[in-house]
């Protein structure tokens, strides 16, 4: 594995009542361990991953936005979500958990065109 | 061209599978290749080897064995998502591996096609 790829995971499902969002960030930090280039974009309903202080206790499951803490761990600094996904939900992007570059338009198709491979879970 | 499939899809409650199966001979048969395959999330009931089907119905884990096998291609399903869903007993010719071999199987492909 000696060549590096950008690879851009596109979050698309909202935190809770399904894994894909865990399971596509286990993908995405292993990704990242491998130090591949790693970007990752939160639309549509993955813009309610990165709320801050949400409760997933009652339902026994882990709260997304600790786990998105993770990201700077594995120095994936290029996450992006969707305006009109925020925009939609009633959510300003300084509601953030994390810092989260707000893109769209003819940005986000370049960050969709100039990526290697887009993985959308 | 050399093409990674990442399937997430689960047999029988959806066509994804189905669909993965029908690219990847589609692929091979028209002089393409297959880097690898990745089953992930609901996808590593693909690789059980504990499925049963009704004579008249497609029994797709077994179709992948047979494929996997007739083609010699290199597939893997993923350790935690397998583990977590109790898929501890995978077909011969798709062993239980690692993350790591999803973004091997990226780096080194020309295409990936996801199957959810």
């Amino acid at each position: 594995m000696n060549s590096i790829k950008t690879i851009l995971f596109i979050l698309q499902r909202a935190p809770y009542g399904n894994s894909a969002t865990r399971e596509a960030l286990d993908a995405a930090l292993a990704a990242a361990a491998f130090e591949q280039n790693v970007q990752i974009l939160f639309a549509d309903d993955g813009v309610w991953n990165l709320l801050p202080e949400q409760d997933a206790s009652s339902i026994n499951n882990k709260d997304t936005s600790k786990m998105l803490q993770a990201l700077d761990y594995y120095d994936i600094s290029d996450v992006f979500v969707d305006e009109i996904s925020l925009q939609e939900r009633g959510i300003s992007a300084t509601q953030c958990a994390i810092a989260a570059k707000t893109i769209g338009g003819e940005t986000l198709k370049q960050l969709i065109k100039t990526a290697d491979c887009v993985i959308a879970l | 061209m050399k093409f990674a499939l990442l399937i997430t899809a689960t047999p029988f409650s959806t066509q994804g599978a189905e669909t993965a199966l029908r690219f990847a001979r589609a692929a091979v048969s028209n002089g393409h290749s297959i880097e690898r395959l990745f089953f992930f999330r609901d996808g590593v009931h693909n690789a059980s080897a504990l499925v049963v089907t009704p004579q008249d119905e497609n029994n797709i884990p077994a179709e992948w064995q047979q494929f996997c096998e007739a083609q010699k291609i290199d597939a893997v399903v993923c350790v935690s998502a397998a583990l977590k869903r109790g898929i501890t007993d995978t077909n011969t010719n798709i062993p239980i591996a690692g993350l790591g071999l999803l973004t091997d199987a990226i780096i080194n492909a020309d295409r990936v096609l996801t199957f959810g």
